[in-house]
């Protein structure tokens, strides 16, 4: 097998390897809301290490594949994507520790209510993130849109349990503290599954060559 | 073909050569010594003519003697003084003699006057013929010159090459077919062993041996034939054996992966393709063939690890992985263990369950017993009540023990029973009435159709009881309806209640033993969690089905199906 070859290899297993710890963090700490389990929280926020060694390695090492074989067309963007999307995986596993810094808070104090629409939409952002990597692995530019269109799905679920928490403040202004707790988890986890539309924009980038940045996903799809 | 060429012409390019060189150099020879035996003669003749013939001057008699003896022999005497005129010429008409011009340029005349002696031949414009000269100084300083035309030579190098050429032509021709010969005797064996070769390279399984008359050639072929007849066997074993492992490694019932350092996949047992949904094609890297992120994570944590089983998840079932170094290949052996997880847990469960449903009526009972026996001055009512809990609780712990052997027998008896007499659905819907007439909360609605069905008496009640039973205690609805009907054979029996719903999961698993809705264990009319799975049993016997579907009103339909006993 050709030096080259080996080296797209190696980037795709520790992509791949990056993916699962920062989707294992988010599923974590959900879990660890659900199950009012700290310890676990704290395992979470452990992990984050994990990921940051990984985005320094996937970076030295992409940096290494430009400066040795000079990619080119495609397998340039399949590099440079690389380099973009660990940048957001890295946002991904930030916010899972602060997701887990807000369920340690949470655990202090009796539950508000249970969780229903929260482990689905972590569930729906976690599946999210995993889809994209593996589309960019496929180059696969329909499961991309896909993702993309997917998005709204967690925008309304982040809508509908927005409203549900603000009609608990209103029961109870008690509990405001751990209704903005609960909220920034809302907010984090829908923040996650933006990142992964941002990478399904940048696997269509990388197959097509075009930027779909900035622009709707309706217009692409249509033209 | 190119092997006797070759042959060919390394026998007869030389032998032709040399034979050529030999001709040429005789035919020198044979010229040169005809050259110097008339070169002797006409020394001879000089002499005779020299001593015989003492006066040579110019004359007409000796010019008439000369000319006379010139026409007879064609030998041609001329005298040249010392200044090379021409002082007689026994050729020349006479009086043309002193005509004659200067003969001191003639080569044979020049050696013969400074070198007493010369020799030459030439064409001569006197006779118009080659000529051949011989000059002499004679005692008076004049030069006798003798010419004679050069045809006897020139006749027998002709004779000689004519001779010479036609022997050559007849060797040739000796040494061509000779070399023919040798060419095909030396190149056969090459050409058939050549043939043999092309065959073997070409992978034919049969390849004819030809016969060789050289007894070392033959025993090259057989050593060929032997080693290619024994390389044949082992292949054909190596076949086999091959075709054998990957029968044993299709066959197996875990997944056995051999790849190379770099991860390239070198074997793949069609487990892995069936379990994992891809095509492990070999000679691809295994990362290469992988596009799932889950599944790339999952080899990357299986490679990382060497030289340990693990246990490892993906896509919710679990996977026993080994990793085995083998020289510079690696070894993995995968096995689904999701059942086996599922097994385990599902074990741990029933005990738990068993556990619980005896221990929850015996407890009740000790606890009141005991507090009954210890406080002997406890109020009649209390005492009442409490008697009251012993006796629920040890009906409980009897139906529990009643269901276990009604479930025994269902399972001891399998399908060996006989139906004596057809049950009539009228007598049954009569007992159902009846048994269900105290029960004020709820109203049961019993649609029954009057026929008779092969059904034993006996396991439809434990059908309808159980399922009514349960609606009765689970349902929050007011009513309850069974609908029973038959047709071709089949006896559809559905018990419907209003709610609540029970969720996707637990359908799954009511029909296990001892297995009851998470919600209902807590509550006072908690059953023995083997009503379901007697229902289960029953409807095996008769190789019918069970099944609980959401029904119209928003509760659950508990669908039973049974066909008919025949005999």
């Amino acid at each position: 097998m050709k030096k080259v070859e080996q080296e797209y290899i190696q980037l795709k297993t520790m992509l791949a390897q990056m993916c699962q710890v920062a989707t294992s963090m988010l599923q974590d700490a959900t879990k660890a809301l659900v199950t009012r389990d700290s310890t676990l929280a704290d395992d979470v926020i452990a992990r984050d290490d994990e990921v940051d060694a990984l985005d320094t390695r996937i970076d030295e090492h992409c940096l290494k594949m430009l400066a040795l074989y000079e990619p080119k067309a495609v397998d340039l963007r399949f590099v440079v994507t690389a380099l973009r999307i660990i940048v957001d995986l890295e946002r991904v596993g930030d916010h899972c520790t602060n997701i887990a810094d807000e369920v340690k808070k949470l655990n202090q104090t009796p539950p508000v209510k249970p969780y229903i629409d929260l482990p689905k939409m972590a569930e729906g952002a976690a599946a999210m993130i995993q889809d994209a990597i593996t589309a960019y692995f496929n180059k696969d530019m329909d499961t991309a849109m896909e993702i993309i269109r997917r998005d709204d799905m967690i925008d309304a679920l982040d809508d509908r349990i927005t409203e549900e928490l603000l009609s608990y403040i209103n029961a109870d202004p008690a509990n405001t503290r751990n209704i903005i707790s609960l909220m920034f988890i809302t907010r984090s986890i829908e923040r996650i599954a933006d990142y992964a539309t941002n990478i399904a924009e940048m696997i269509y980038f990388m197959t097509t060559g075009e930027i779909i940045k900035h622009r709707l996903p309706k217009q692409v799809t249509d033209g | 073909m190119r092997s006797f060429v070759k042959v060919f012409l390394v026998l007869f390019v030389p032998v032709f050569i040399s034979l050529m060189l030999t001709f040429y150099f005789i035919h020198g020879m044979m010229v040169s010594n005809a050259r110097q035996e008339l070169l002797q003669e006409m020394r001879n003749k000089w002499v005779i003519l020299a001593t015989q013939s003492q006066d040579l001057t110019l004359n007409r008699t000796n010019y008439q003697r000369l000319n006379t003896m010139t026409r007879q022999t064609s030998l041609r005497i001329t005298v040249v003084d010392r200044n090379g005129r021409v002082q007689l010429d026994s050729l020349v008409p006479f009086t043309k003699i002193s005509a004659m011009e200067n003969h001191k340029g003639r080569p044979e005349i020049k050696d013969a006057i400074y070198s007493a002696e010369g020799f030459a031949t030439r064409f001569s414009s006197t006779t118009n013929m080659q000529m051949f000269y011989f000059a002499r100084k004679l005692a008076d300083d004049q030069v006798l010159r003798l010419a004679y035309p050069a045809t006897y030579v020139e006749s027998l190098q002709k004779k000689f090459t004519a001779q010479a050429f036609w022997a050559f032509l007849s060797l040739s021709l000796v040494i061509l077919l000779l070399a023919l010969y040798f060419a095909r005797k030396v190149s056969l064996p090459v050409q058939k062993l050549d043939y043999i070769a092309d065959k073997i390279e070409a992978g034919k399984t049969h390849v004819h041996f030809p016969r060789f008359k050289d007894p070392s050639m033959a025993k090259i072929a057989g050593l060929i034939y032997r080693i290619y007849a024994g390389m044949q066997k082992k292949n054909l074993q190596l076949a086999r054996d091959q075709q054998k492992l990957s029968h044993i490694l299709a066959t197996m019932d875990q997944g056995v992966l051999l790849l190379d350092n770099e991860n390239r996949i070198l074997h793949a047992n069609p487990w892995l393709e069936k379990e994992f949904g891809i095509d492990f094609v070999p000679g691809n890297s295994l990362f290469q063939v992988t596009r799932d992120v889950h599944l790339v994570d999952f080899f990357r944590g299986i490679l990382e690890k060497q030289g340990e089983t693990n246990r490892l998840s993906l896509h919710q079932e679990v996977f026993e992985v080994s990793l085995k170094q083998v020289e510079d290949q690696k070894l993995l052996l995968i096995r689904n263990l999701t059942r086996q997880v599922e097994y385990e847990s599902f074990k741990a469960e029933l005990t738990g369950n068993i556990s619980h449903e005896l221990k929850t009526p015996l407890s009740m009972i000790m606890g009141y017993a005991e507090t009954l026996r210890d406080t002997p001055e406890i109020d009649a009512k209390t005492r009442h009540r409490f008697l009251d809990n012993i006796y629920g609780s040890s009906v409980r712990l009897n139906n529990l023990i009643n269901d276990i052997i009604e479930l025994h027998k269902l399972e001891s008896v399998g399908n060996q029973f006989t139906i004596e007499e057809a049950t009539s659905l009228s007598d049954v819907e009569a007992d159902l009435n009846s048994l269900y007439a105290d029960k004020k909360d709820k109203t049961l609605v019993l649609n029954i159709e009057p026929v008779k069905v092969q059904v034993l008496k006996e396991h439809l009640q434990s059908v309808l009881t159980n399922l009514i039973d349960n609606a009765f205690k689970y349902s929050s609805g007011q009513q309850i309806t069974a609908n029973l009907h038959c047709q071709h054979d089949c006896l559809t029996i559905s018990v419907d209640d209003q709610g609540p719903q029970i969720s996707e999961a637990e359908c799954k698993r009511i029909f296990e033993r001892f297995y009851t809705c998470s919600q209902s264990r807590n509550k006072q009319h908690s059953g023995t969690g083997l009503g379901l799975s007697i229902v289960k049993h029953i409807a095996n016997l008769y190789d019918g089905t069970v099944q609980v579907e959401s029904s119209p009103e928003g509760g659950n339909r508990f669908l039973v199906r049974l066909q008919e006993k025949t005999t």
